[in-house]
């Protein structure tokens, strides 16, 4: 051997000793990259916890109570009509929606029914809030997979619906505006007139949220195939609305356990789509929205008369007893599960709410995807940070 | 849909409701397959026709009752949470502004609570972390006996036998599935004997159960054997105690009185007349309208509202 090809040899074995050693120092450790408190993508203070190996996550784990603000006690010492100021705040995107099931499940108790003009503005003010609410996350899906146009449509478009919810109730957000034994108030005049007008306007928005992102190459392939949440693994952990109806599983409280309100007298239908993806989430609730517009017109055009209370005492107290209630919000299922023993407030309150749930399955559906699919995985799953912490 | 109020009927055991529809077929029939698969590790059931089934199971047999009832079909998981049947030693802080019901005073005049809620600070210290610790001491057999005396004046057995199945002990643990695309859902709850706070995980039968568990364990202090991983899931790792547990006092409450009780200011004198003129003076008017045109009523609401 010569020294020239000894000293090639040398080289080679140098090169091929630093490169394994280059290897070996990319090859670190699992790196744990704290996604939140304060992140775009989980509208709130929320912290994911991910251990990655590389750009992919091992393992994860969403790390609340940031906004931990314990309605269940303190509605142990409110009365009834207090408690409902509180449960506004759960899902503060529909919070008129919020406050149907905690009311129907006093009124169960009370074996009071609201008369049937009340249960019908109920649930258009349910819609109404379903569209406020969808139509922000209809936008605001764009936004986690980089398009930045829809989320400002989608608030331009809210403000009409937060419009006619506040028209009638007075508040934007924070309505407080249902009552044991029907509502606080009658429609105002000319309400429904601007109603359907806004309902056309959602439309409009429906459609071009359509445009903009279901035809979008970006879209679909962040969407499509990403985060697969089968229909068995959707229910064992509890997920409901329109991430249970992403995975085909055709249910929907409105239809199939009506607590009383008026969406058995109206014709509409249950989307679903059988993917299981961010795709399939985010498509379902399109529909969704859509079909809550058709909803409000319909139930505007069925609108009977006759009063909006019920007779029911000044000073409420509701009779001992149990009852649970949920109702088809737009998270979710969003169920009350009220104690009561006689007095002017509930003994204890069960909130039972969608986004807990939907939110459970993150450490599931998470492992193995890389880290972009994160955030659109969690912007598809849809959860309101008051939903979660209550 | 509200013509069925079952629910405030006291619930005994197996109450047939005179008032509520006469049968509830498929409720009934699931009653009897879970009466079937469970024997004696079915204690007490309550149906509430056309509406609802509560069931209150052994302790023993909690992982059974969820098994059977996965495999008939009832794969949903709605939620799993606990009840804590003492009654607060502070009471509910405004009850005292109404007429009935001294909760207060009823229950600051009596020596165990007291105890029980000054002994319970250090538990609960420890409780944070075994929460089977502090059980057995002070709290729970006080909060027992504090029911038996309330018992004679007739207010606390009163508000026992609502209870819907169970609810003799101070802790109870609930749960609810539901059979998807239907309206059928069941409510578990098993008595957890007093001093002994604990009972099988359902992590293995519904995914979902694993944080209701954490939040039950951190918001109760019940313990859930087998669970893998007992975590706090809303409140600081280091925080100590129970928040929900009954004997917790509210601090918010505690440091200052709660304003809401009353929220119908009085008026100030100076104004009070003047009030009292215009307030006349409206009512003589819409008593002079509605002699007028008796009836035109108040159908058309008068807002102007605000729009868009």
């Amino acid at each position: 051997m010569t020294a020239v090809e000894q000293r090639r040899r040398q080289a080679y074995v140098d090169a091929q000793a630093s490169e394994a050693r280059v290897t070996i120092e990319l090859q670190t450790g699992d790196m744990t990259l704290n996604i939140g408190p304060q992140h775009p993508a989980t509208h709130g203070t929320l912290r994911i916890a991910a251990r990655l190996d590389g750009e992919q996550v091992v393992a994860c784990e969403p790390i609340m109570g940031y906004m931990h603000r314990g309605y269940e006690k303190l509605a142990e010492v409110r009365t009834y009509p207090q408690v409902t100021t509180l449960i506004n705040r759960i899902d503060w995107l529909g919070s008129f929606a919020n406050e149907v099931p905690f009311i129907l499940a006093a009124e169960r108790l009370m074996e009071v029914e609201a008369p049937p003009r009340a249960q019908w503005i109920r649930t258009i003010l349910f819609e109404l809030s379903r569209i406020a609410n969808i139509s922000l996350f209809l936008g605001d899906m764009g936004v986690q997979v980089g398009a930045l146009t829809p989320v400002f449509y989608a608030f331009r478009d809210r403000e009409r619906v937060l419009n006619q919810i506040e028209a009638v109730t007075g508040g934007r957000f924070h309505p407080n505006f249902d009552r044991i034994g029907g509502l606080k108030d009658d429609l105002p005049k000319g309400w429904i007139d601007e109603t359907r007008a806004v309902m056309a306007t959602m439309r409009r928005f429906c459609d071009e949220m359509e445009e903009l992102l279901m035809g979008s190459e970006i879209f679909e392939a962040r969407c499509r195939g990403i985060g697969v949440i089968p229909a068995e693994v959707a229910l064992s952990y509890g997920l409901s609305g329109a991430n249970l109806r992403g995975s085909g599983i055709d249910w929907d409280l409105r239809r199939d356990a009506n607590p009383g309100l008026a969406w058995d007298q109206i014709d509409w239908k249950v989307w679903t789509h059988p993917d299981g993806d961010s795709f399939a989430r985010y498509w379902v609730r399109l529909q969704e929205t859509r079909e809550a517009t058709y909803m409000v017109e319909k139930l505007c055009d069925g609108l009977p008369g006759g009063p909006i209370m019920a007779k029911v005492p000044r000073i409420i107290k509701v009779p001992a007893g149990e009852s649970y209630v949920s109702t088809e919000n737009p998270l979710g299922e969003m169920g009350y599960y009220v104690i009561s023993q006689g007095d002017l407030g509930p003994f204890r309150v069960k909130i039972r709410t969608p986004s807990f749930n939907n939110i459970s399955v993150v450490p599931w559906v998470m492992r193995g995807v890389y880290v972009p699919d994160v955030i659109t995985i969690l912007g598809s799953l849809y959860f309101i940070l008051g939903d979660i912490d209550r | 849909m509200t013509d069925a109020p079952a629910a405030a009927a006291p619930a005994a055991a197996e109450d047939e409701d005179p008032a509520a529809p006469a049968s509830d077929p498929p409720r009934e029939e699931l009653l009897a397959q879970l009466l079937d698969a469970l024997g004696d590790g079915l204690v007490e059931h309550h149906l509430a026709h056309g509406r609802d089934l509560w069931i209150r199971v052994d302790r023993d047999r909690w992982q059974d009752a969820g098994r059977t009832l996965r495999d008939l079909g009832y794969t949903y998981f709605g939620f799993l949470s606990a009840i804590d049947w003492m009654v607060a030693p502070e009471g509910r802080y405004e009850d005292t502004e109404f007429e009935d019901e001294p909760v207060v005073t009823d229950i600051g005049g009596d020596d165990d609570a007291g105890d029980g809620y000054a002994a319970d600070g250090e538990p609960t210290d420890e409780d944070a972390t075994d929460p089977d610790a502090a059980e057995p001491d002070a709290a729970v057999p006080d909060a027992g006996d504090e029911e038996a005396t309330a018992d004679e004046d007739g207010t606390a057995s009163a508000m026992a036998s609502q209870r819907l199945a169970g609810g003799k002990t101070r802790f109870q643990v609930l749960a609810r599935v539901q059979k998807p695309g239907t309206d059928m859902g069941v409510t578990l709850k098993v008595d957890l004997p007093d001093g002994e706070a604990r009972i099988d995980t359902w992590t293995a039968l519904y995914r979902g159960a694993n944080w209701h568990e954490r939040e039950a364990w951190e918001m109760f202090g019940i313990d859930f054997a087998g669970h893998p991983g007992l975590r706090h899931i809303y409140l600081p790792s280091e925080f100590e105690g129970h928040p929900l547990r009954k004997d917790y006092p509210l601090l918010a409450r505690v440091v200052k009185p709660w304003p809401g009780v009353v929220d119908i200011e009085d008026i100030p004198p100076h104004l009070e007349s003047q009030l009292e003129a215009e307030v006349m003076a409206a009512f003589e008017a819409t008593q002079a309208a509605a002699s007028s045109e008796p009836s035109a009523a108040g159908e058309e609401p008068s807002a102007g509202g605000e729009g868009s």
